[in-house]
Parts: C-alpha cells; structure tokens; sequence
C-alpha cells in the first residue's frame, strides 16, 4: 500500500478531480491549521501571560500581557512577601501569544468589523474607500502601463527591428527598481495619487514591454507565413493575425503581471502622503489592532485570487479555441 | 541530347505525347531561370539549390520529388516569396517575384489554419484581405465549403477537425483567393492512405474544374505520378534539376490507374532516380562491434 496514490507521484501527470479538491483543500488548510495549533493549544508557544486578574502586583492591569518569566518573577516576589502579609493576592492570568499573533477567530471578526468601524477621525477614509482607492491606483497604474507596454511589445515581437531599437534600453531599465523612482515621482508629480500610479506603472511597464515581445515572439512562424501567402501583410497583418494569434497567451501574461502590480501597491501608497490600504495597515499597527493589519492582509490576498480566478474564467470563455488547439 | 531512347517513351502513347506536347504550348505561368540559394550556419556555406531551370504551363500539375533535404520545400518556398532569391529569378506570369503575395497560395503539411477562426472565417480571410465585402466573402467561402462537402463544420474550429478535414480547409483557403499557382508542400503526408487517396482525387478534381497551375511536392512516387502532368525530379547536395519526366498516363486518372503497367514503369523509373542503389552497410559487421546490445539467452535467435 503506497502512502500516496500514484498519482500522486507520477511527474507531470493530470490528477483525478477528487485528489484535485483535496489537494486544493488541504493547501489552505495547512496553513489554517498551523495557525490555530498555535493559537489555540497553550503549550504551543504562548511566550506569554493576558492577565485576568492583576492581584497585588501594582503595575498589573486586567487584560495586559506580560512576558512569562516577568510574571512568574512577579509571583516569586509575591510569595517571599506572603510570609509578613498573608493578605496579599496573587496575580492571575492565562497563557498568551504576542499581540502580534491575533488567533483565526480574532481576525475573521476583524474581517467584518474593520468595515463596520468607522475612522478615528472624521476627515479619514473608511476601510471599504481605503481599499477602494488602492484598487483605483491599481487600475490606472496597470492600465497605463498596457495602453503603452501591449503595442510596444506586440512590435517588438513582430519586427527584428522595433525588437533591437526597444528591448535593450528595457532590459536596463526593467532592473532598476521601482521604488528607487519615489522621491523622483513625487518631486515630479507631486504628494497625492500621480506618483503612485507612476510607480505601479514603472513596475510593469517594462516588464510588459518584455514579456509581450516574447509571447508575441511565439506565435507559430507557420501561421504568418500563410497569411503572408493570403495576401496580409504590414498593419493588416498585426491586426488580423498576430494580434488574436497571441492574445490568448497575452491575457495570460497580463493576469501575472497584475499580480506584480499589488507587489508594488505597498510602496508606491507610502509615497508622498501615505494612503489607501497601506495607510490604513500602518494606522492600526500603530494602534496595536493587529487584527485589522491581518484582515487587510488577508482581503488583499482574497482580491487577488478572486480576480485571478474570473479572470482565467473569463479566459476560458474568450478563448475557447485554445490549448483544445495542440 | 541522349542518344538512346527514353525508356518511358514505349508507354507514351500518340494520344498522351499529342496532350504533352500540347500542354507545353500553353502560355507560361511559372519561369524559374538561374535559381541558386545557399544557406549560411555558423560561417559555412550551405548551397541547397543550383541554376534551376523550370517552366510551368497554365492549368498544369507538377509534382516534385527528390532526396531528403535536396531543397524541395527550399524552393517552393522561394516562389512563395518565404525565402529570398540568391541568384537568378522567379517569374509568375511574367511578373518577378519579390515577396508573398496572393496570386502564389500555399499549403503546408502543418495545415496552418487560424485556430482562432471557424472553418468559415479562414476561407474568408484571404478574400477579404484582397478587398471583398463580408457578404461576398462569406457566400464565396460557404460555396467553397460546400464544394469539398464540410458544409457541416462551416462554423467549427480547427481544432475540431480531423487532419484530412483540416487540410480540405488548407486547401480551399488557398483556393479561394484565386491564385494564379497553388504551391503545396507535402500536404498530405500526415494522413493515412485511403484519406491521402481520397484527398488526391479531391484535389485532381478541383483542378480540373479551375484554372490553376500547381506545383506540388512529395515523397511519395505514387502520389506523384498519380497526380502529374510531368515530375521535376531534384538531384541532391546541391539541388538540381536532375529529370522532367512526362507522365505517360491518360487523364482523367481512375482509381486502378496505379495498377497501370504504364504506372508501374514510371515509378519503377523514378525509384531509380531518387534512390540511386546504395553501397551496401555491412551491418552483420557493424553490430558484432555493439555489445551494448544483450542477447536474450531465452530467445537466442528470432527464426
Ligand atoms: N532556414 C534554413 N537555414 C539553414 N538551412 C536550411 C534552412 N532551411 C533549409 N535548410 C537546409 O536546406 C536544405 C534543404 O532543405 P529543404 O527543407 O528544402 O529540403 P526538402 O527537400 O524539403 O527535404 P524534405 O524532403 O526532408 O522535406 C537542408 O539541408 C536544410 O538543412
Ligand atoms: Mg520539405
């Protein structure tokens, strides 16, 4: 009896749907299940104490947490004192992790709570306009950065010469990190939304530019030359072949590339006057509301997989003549 | 000029010498004069095709065979405009050949249809792109469709169809345009032999009723002489014009014409040429040296 199927094993190989959904299943799980064992079983870690009753210990407050030799520091004091005034109590208090590690259940409320909340003061932005407005920088960022990166790099796919005159000075540019750009953009662009839209925009431009020349580069020489012999050619033939040739492995790089862009979200919304959902990130580690930090986290990541999973359906959908082709 | 004569020339009857002679009347579609094409690799010279001379008549089939890598495709490459012209020139009806264009259609082994087209759509691509409206475009291609009977699948995909299905579609795509010389290159060599067979008689079919000139290679004699008015037989390293055999055969071509004595000697002809005798390997010799390979001690002997 194999500990595996083998399946499982086999490299390369498309697995049954029901080790798919379990796989799939347990890869969330893992992680979810890690995190309670830690959260949730006191002798696992736990370097701390959550006092539920200060005692006599004078700087105690019911609900702080207290490192554990601290506290047990505290007790033995406590104790060598009892002996002249039994009176004293003892403190109380239960096993704690760092108010950095909130438990499963802490952030699942935050995840509804933190939009429920209103803002501290009220000229600030509510969760929902935070990550609104971090999607918006998002989408101008990306789409700037196609408007000018997808015809660039379909050329420079297409013609040995639009691939010499643009891919040298991209393939420079595109190791320069984009952060670099901040002080630049904002001396330019000024404090608000410009700068972080430039900086999304230097993230994937050039590596659009790039990986749009390679697709483009892809499309099978075979197909030209036909309609080459069809009659097509120049703008005709951008337009009518190459272009719906490559587009299916084009959206599909497009979907990567989005996926940077959140990458480049984080810095480019701490530029000039902090922001979006970066801004809201920062304000509640400051206030120690470690749970909203996870939620924010984990909405950014839900964002990003539930745009990926319409977007490879939609795929799907546009291009049904694709993959079935091979 | 060869002393003896041809040992086709039996076979040629009054009646099928009386049709060459005549074909070879018709005005010229194709002129390939002093055509040389070498290949360069990392510094060397590659010559594939030497001082080809060849002319091609209006409505004529010609079929092409020669070694592996002799510059078959080499060719029909160049008089598509794929490739460029070392020395020497390409004419179609007297115009130069300088690039692609629709009056030279191809169609390759690889089918290279549009899979992101319908059936419908690839046949309309090279009529609209030569300026046709839609609608004249599309009652054009389902004529098209109709004629090699996919009239069915006028709306699927490529990826849909089956490779002799595909290869009608090459074929009519190709066909719809309207081309002055229909260039194909080993175009039914993935298929089995009865739908290469089918696709043959489809092809002569079509032929017949319009006007073109092809100029088709293969590796298959068969194929060739089945097909042909006259075979350019290319020599190899570097390519030349070796023959032009006529055909001695009747047209229309019947099924049983590949039983034909007639066909026999013609393909009994060609072998010679294409697949000169070979020096023989002593391969006896060769495989007492490979002791890589274990003899099963069960099975000593296979006889
Ligand atoms: N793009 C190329 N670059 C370099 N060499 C080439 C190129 N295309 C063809 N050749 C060489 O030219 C020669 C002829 O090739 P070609 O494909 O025309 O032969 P062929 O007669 O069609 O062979 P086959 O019967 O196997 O299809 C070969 O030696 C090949 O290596
Ligand atoms: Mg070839």
């Amino acid at each position: 009896m194999a500990l595996f199927p083998t399946a499982w094993t086999t490299p390369r190989v498309e697995l049954d749907n029901r080790s798919k959904r379990w796989l799939t299943f347990a890869s969330f799980a893992i992680p979810i299940l890690l995190w309670s064992i830690f959260s949730y079983v006191p002798f696992v870690w736990h370097p701390q104490v959550e006092i539920t009753d200060p005692g006599d210990v004078s700087y105690f407050r019911e609900g702080t947490l207290i490192d554990k030799d601290i506290y047990q520091r505290e007790i033995d004091n406590l104790i060598a004192k009892q002996q002249q005034n039994p009176e004293l109590n003892l403190p109380q208090g239960n096993p704690a992790n760092p108010v950095y590690l909130p438990a499963p259940h802490q952030v699942l409320t935050a995840l509804y709570t933190a939009f429920k909340t209103p803002p501290k003061r009220s000229n600030e932005p509510w969760f929902h306009e935070s990550l609104g407005h971090s999607i918006q920088i998002i989408a101008w960022g990306f789409f700037w950065s196609m408007l000018f990166g997808l015809p660039l790099g379909i050329l420079a796919g297409t013609y040995d010469a639009t691939s010499k005159l643009i891919e040298p000075f991209t393939e420079f540019f595109r190791y320069l990190p984009a952060p670099a750009f901040g002080a630049l953009a904002v001396a330019i662009l000024g404090i608000y939304d410009a700068p972080k839209i430039a900086i999304i925009f230097i993230g994937t431009f050039f590596q659009m530019i790039l990986i749009t020349a390679n697709t483009t580069r892809k499309l099978n020489m075979a197909i030209i030359e036909a309609s080459l012999t069809l009659g097509c050619k120049g703008f005709s033939l951008i337009r009518r072949v190459i272009i719906p040739g490559a587009l299916p492995d084009l959206y599909r790089d497009m979907r990567i590339l989005l996926g940077w862009a959140w990458t480049y979200l984080i810095v480019a919304e701490l530029i000039g006057t902090s922001s979006g959902i970066t801004w809201f990130i920062t304000q509640q580690a400051r206030y120690k509301n470690f749970d909203n930090v996870f939620a924010a986290i984990l909405i950014i990541g839900l964002i990003g997989l539930i745009t990926d999973l319409i977007l490879a359906k939609l795929g799907k959908r546009f291009f049904p003549w694709h993959n079935a082709a091979h | 000029m060869t002393l003896a004569p041809h040992p086709l020339t039996t076979w040629q009857t009054n009646a099928i010498s009386d049709r060459n002679r005549r074909i070879l009347q018709r005005p010229k579609v194709l002129e390939i004069s002093g055509l040389g094409k070498s290949f360069h690799h990392k510094g060397q010279k590659n010559k594939v095709l030497e001082d080809i001379e060849f002319n091609a008549y209006k409505r004529e089939l010609i079929c092409v065979v020669g070694p592996s890598g002799c510059g078959k495709s080499t060719l029909a490459r160049m008089i598509a405009g794929l490739e460029t012209i070392d020395v020497g020139q390409i004419q179609v009806e007297g115009q130069p050949v300088e690039g692609p264009g629709s009056d030279r259609g191809m169609v390759f082994q690889s089918y290279s249809l549009f899979p992101w087209m319908s059936v419908k759509e690839n046949v309309m691509f090279g009529l609209t792109q030569g300026g046709h409206s839609k609608n004249t475009a599309e009652s054009e291609a389902l004529q098209w469709i109709d004629l090699v009977g996919l009239e069915k699948f006028a709306d699927a995909y490529p990826h849909q169809l089956s490779g002799g299905m595909k290869q009608r579609v090459a074929i009519i795509r190709a066909l719809a345009n309207q081309p002055k010389v229909l260039l194909m290159d080993e175009p039914f060599a993935a298929l089995d032999p009865q739908n290469r067979l089918k696709m043959q008689q489809y092809l002569l079919e079509i032929w017949q009723n319009i006007d073109i000139t092809i100029f088709f290679i293969t590796h298959d004699l068969d194929e060739a002489i089945y097909l042909a008015d006259r075979i350019l037989v290319l020599d190899a390293n570097p390519g030349r014009v070796h023959e032009i055999v006529s055909v001695p055969l009747p047209r229309p071509r019947q099924a049983n014409t590949l039983l034909d004595p007639a066909f026999l000697a013609t393909k009994e002809y060609l072998h010679r040429l294409v697949h000169p005798p070979q020096v023989e390997v002593d391969l006896e010799a060769k495989l007492s040296m490979v002791r890589l390979v274990p003899v099963n001690a069960q099975v000593p002997d296979i006889f």
